[in-house]
């Protein structure tokens, strides 16, 4: 196979079962026959609640874990083969590299364990401490560093070895707003250059902002997958955003709308489409669960 | 399922390498114990031999510092007078390190002389108890002086020094001039220094066999015939007996104090 | 699924490089954690032995100093060699830096054998300081004593070649010699296979102090496997349990008590070389056995 056939991810059919402990036989469920493609190029947001399965299904596309059943593969190679990883550069969530080494010298650790030269490890230092404005902070110890600043260097980590995929676990966790954006933008730009990425959130907005494709997680199952417009878009609902509109504008609307066949849904602020999206197949869960333990 | 196929075969390496290196280990510990760095118990049976291996097992390692800790201990019963307790603490001490040829000359040097001086002198502290008893601890002391040393002889049998203190007991504590002789000559032997062969010697002149006279005049003949430095007063006075008692003729006599 | 098969076509051989990029960083964190503080304990600890108790012979003395030096080594070694190791693999894991590591094209046997190298720099090094500091007080205070019997013997006016060469000779017995180098060594060795053991175990266990304990139960146990041994090797069991005990003990547990020089270093024996070979090359062997142990473990650990 030619690189340029393979999907950057190729996940098929994955499930894990945990065991747990003193009940033989019976095991935690935490993906069920997830299956995920990428195309080089795209951005790919994962979107869940914590204990969705996200991070197990990262952790086996990655080698990290073992499913239980199916294949993952990244640009055609086995997940948990290590050839698979000189593609790949992983940002996990909330990372706490060594925190006696500084910026610069966490580049080079990375960079040796990669298995680049030196020459090419003081290269690529300068170009992503650039890249993350990190410069003035290159000599600092990781101890020292912010949230932000601590995700951006993981960032630049994982690109020291130029992977064509990204995998981010996270990304902005736990960082303030501004870090969040220069975080986001950077991931933007990478795409740009060509590098694919996918991203694990469990903040909706984020991923909207700026994944071209999203699939939804929701108690191990891969439930949503689409582009955003097509997640988005709720063919027979529409939206009517007003500014400035008067109590009185309001009234009349509403009576007008109860004169035809049409149903008000809600008049409000508008919200993030796609945590609604989220929101409503989680209370449609919820309501399945009691029918189920009612029946 | 692979993890546990895995598991299976790390429990089978454990288990295989764990029988085949046993015979390593064995022939390893034959050689560490060659060379004594393993002690080898001479005179006991495998039952006895696990006994003291277990017991120097449990101090893993650390054995020659438990037992320096020992001797200091030792010492404070010592300093205290409490001869029990330096006996019991010696007992140990020389279990854990019997080839420390030290302890058991220090073990041995306590029983028979600082204990039994402590019974046979007279101080305060042992005022109140009777003769009879007193007597009977000083010669228990004795006993237990000897035996340390005969113990140690076991581990080191080619130790001069043992015979030499063991000697020095037979001739001092518990005079019998025999034993003496017979540890003087052992000590000479081993080690080979001249005034050991001299009190051996002095030892034979105490015996009342006339070829042990003999044997003990060639001896001193030949010491204070390597000149001035070899011809001290004792060398003399016993030259002088044994010329008497095995009638010398007087022109092969020595000449001092005519 | 043949996770052992393909990682194992490409990378056949360890990569020296990688795992002393490896070995190196684990010494610097646990350099970092404030280890070499215990220096300052034993310089303590020999000042102490080697000068405070005058009132024993110089013998005594002298053997003292070495006991209190090799039971400081001995232990701060295995306390490194357990703990250090037992920290290590978990740590990696709470602060995800095992997950970027791994993610890097690093075979998980690197990986290990890197973690594993480190804390042996550690020990290494730790026990390097201590023998430069042990060997020099001991020398300092064997020629304080030898000063001193030679000024006895002057007093004594007994002065004699013979004397003076006897007791500088029980003196130098007693004082610096290479052997002590040897039974430096061979506490090294006892807590290289410590490490690995609790590297092993690590590999495994769910909790750091589940390590640390049965490390240091081992570490006891160990000293006693030759017992276990010498029954199982005669074969006289006197019940089928004693015979399960017994052989579960002989086999699962390495003998520690082979790299045991310390004492009879003490004692005055001298180390053959031979003998010297022989117990690192069984320390070889132990460590080889639990890190292929550890590596089959680890490499189908779920992180």
């Amino acid at each position: 196979m030619t690189e340029a056939e393979n999907p950057a991810i190729s996940i098929n059919g994955i499930s894990k079962i945990f065991p747990l402990p003193f009940r033989k036989g019976k095991g935690l469920l935490a993906v069920d026959n997830v299956s995920i493609r990428l195309e080089p190029g795209e951005i790919y947001g994962l979107i869940g609640p914590n204990g969705s399965g996200k991070s197990t299904t990262m952790k086996i596309l990655l080698g990290l874990v073992t499913p239980t059943h199916g294949t993952s593969t990244i640009f055609g190679k086995a997940s948990h083969a290590v050839e698979s990883k000189h593609e790949v550069g992983f940002l996990p969530e909330n990372p706490y590299f060594y925190k006696h080494l500084t910026g610069a010298e966490t580049l080079r650790f990375y960079g040796r364990l990669c298995g680049l030269s030196h020459t090419q490890i003081r290269e690529r230092t300068e170009e992503l401490l650039d890249l993350v404005e990190l410069q003035g902070a290159r000599d600092r110890r990781l101890g020292g560093y912010s949230k932000g600043m601590l995700q951006r260097i993981g960032l630049a980590q994982a690109l020291i070895h130029r992977p064509k995929l990204l995998v981010l676990d996270e990304p902005t966790a736990g960082v303030d707003p501004v870090g969040s954006r220069q975080i986001r933008d950077l991931i933007l730009k990478l795409s740009e250059e060509g590098i694919t990425v996918f991203l694990c959130s469990h903040l909706l907005e984020q991923v909207q902002e700026i994944c071209h494709r999203v699939g939804i997680i929701f108690r191990g199952k891969l439930v949503r997958e689409g582009t955003l417009e097509e997640l988005i878009s709720v063919e027979d609902q529409t939206e009517i955003i007003l500014r400035n509109a008067s109590p009185h504008l309001l009234d009349q609307l509403r009576s007008l709308v109860a004169s035809e066949q049409t149903e008000t849904i809600r008049i409000g602020k508008p919200r993030t489409t796609l945590e609604r999206l989220f929101l409503d197949h989680a209370a449609s869960d919820r309501r399945q669960n009691e029918e189920k333990s009612l029946s | 399922m692979k993890g546990h196929k895995s598991t299976l075969l790390a429990l089978a390496i454990i288990v295989t390498s764990g029988v085949l290196r046993l015979p390593l280990e064995a022939r390893l510990e034959k050689q560490l114990t060659e060379h004594h760095f393993r002690e080898g118990t001479p005179g006991l049976d495998m039952r006895e031999q696990l006994g003291q291996m277990g017991f120097v097992a449990a101090f893993g390692g650390f054995r020659s510092l438990v037992a320096s800790m020992l001797d200091m201990l030792a010492y404070i019963s010592f300093s205290n007078s409490e001869w029990g307790e330096v006996d019991r603490n010696y007992a140990l001490i020389c279990r854990l390190q019997p080839r420390m040829e030290k302890y058991w000359e220090l073990a041995s040097w306590h029983m028979a002389y600082n204990a039994v001086s402590y019974y046979k002198n007279s101080n305060p502290a042992t005022e109140q108890i009777r003769q009879a008893v007193k007597d009977s601890l000083v010669s228990d002391y004795i006993e237990r002086g000897k035996s340390y040393l005969q113990q140690g002889l076991v581990f080191l049998p080619e130790n001069a020094n043992f015979h030499r203190d063991l000697a020095h007991i037979f001739r001092d504590k518990d005079p019998n001039p025999p034993k003496a002789a017979e540890h003087y000559r052992k000590a000479f032997e081993l080690s080979q220094r001249a005034h050991l062969e001299r009190n051996y010697a002095y030892e034979l002149v105490k015996c009342s066999e006339p070829n042990r006279w003999r044997e003990a005049y060639e001896i001193l003949k030949r010491h204070y015939d390597l000149g001035d430095r070899h011809r001290s007063a004792s060398v003399i006075r016993d030259l002088k007996i044994l010329e008497k008692r095995l009638h010398i003729p007087v022109i092969l006599r020595i000449e001092e104090g005519q | 699924m043949e996770a052992h098969a393909s990682t194992g076509n490409t990378y056949h051989a360890l990569s020296p490089a990688r795992i002393w990029v490896l070995a190196t960083s684990t010494l610097t964190q646990l350099v970092r954690m404030k280890v070499f503080y215990f220096l300052i304990i034993f310089i303590a600890l020999l000042f102490g032995a080697g000068f405070l108790f005058i009132s024993l012979s110089f013998e005594q003395e002298l053997k003292l100093l070495k006991d209190i030096a090799f039971g400081a080594m001995s232990l701060f070694s295995l306390i490194f060699a357990i703990v250090g190791t037992a920290i290590l693999i978990p740590k990696d894991v709470e602060d995800r830096t095992l997950y970027t590591i791994l993610s890097k094209p690093v075979p998980r046997r690197e990986y290990l054998a890197g973690k594993l190298l480190g804390v042996l720099l550690l020990v290494g090094i730790s026990l390097l300081a201590m023998d430069v500091i042990f060997t020099a007080i001991l020398y300092l205070r064997q020629n304080i004593i030898l000063t001193n019997q030679l000024g006895i013997l002057d007093a004594k006016e007994i002065a004699t070649p013979e004397n003076i060469e006897n007791v500088t000779a029980i003196i130098k017995n007693q004082g610096v010699r290479w052997e002590l180098q040897a039974a430096v060594f061979s506490i090294f060795l006892k807590a290289a296979v410590l490490a690995s053991i609790c590297m092993l175990l690590s590999t495994f266990a769910t909790s750091t102090m589940f390590t640390i304990i049965v490390g240091f139960a081992i570490f006891f146990i160990g000293h006693g496997q030759s017992l276990a041994r010498e029954y199982f090797l005669q074969g006289t069991f006197s019940s089928p349990v004693e015979k399960l005990i017994t052989v579960f003990l002989a086999i699962l547990f390495p003998d520690l008590q082979l790299f045991n020089l310390t004492d009879g270093v003490v004692s005055g024996e001298p180390v053959p070389i031979e003998l010297l070979l022989k117990i690192t090359a069984i320390a070889a062997l132990y460590l080889v056995i639990y890190n292929v142990v550890a590596i089959l473990i680890f490499s189908e650990k779920e992180l």
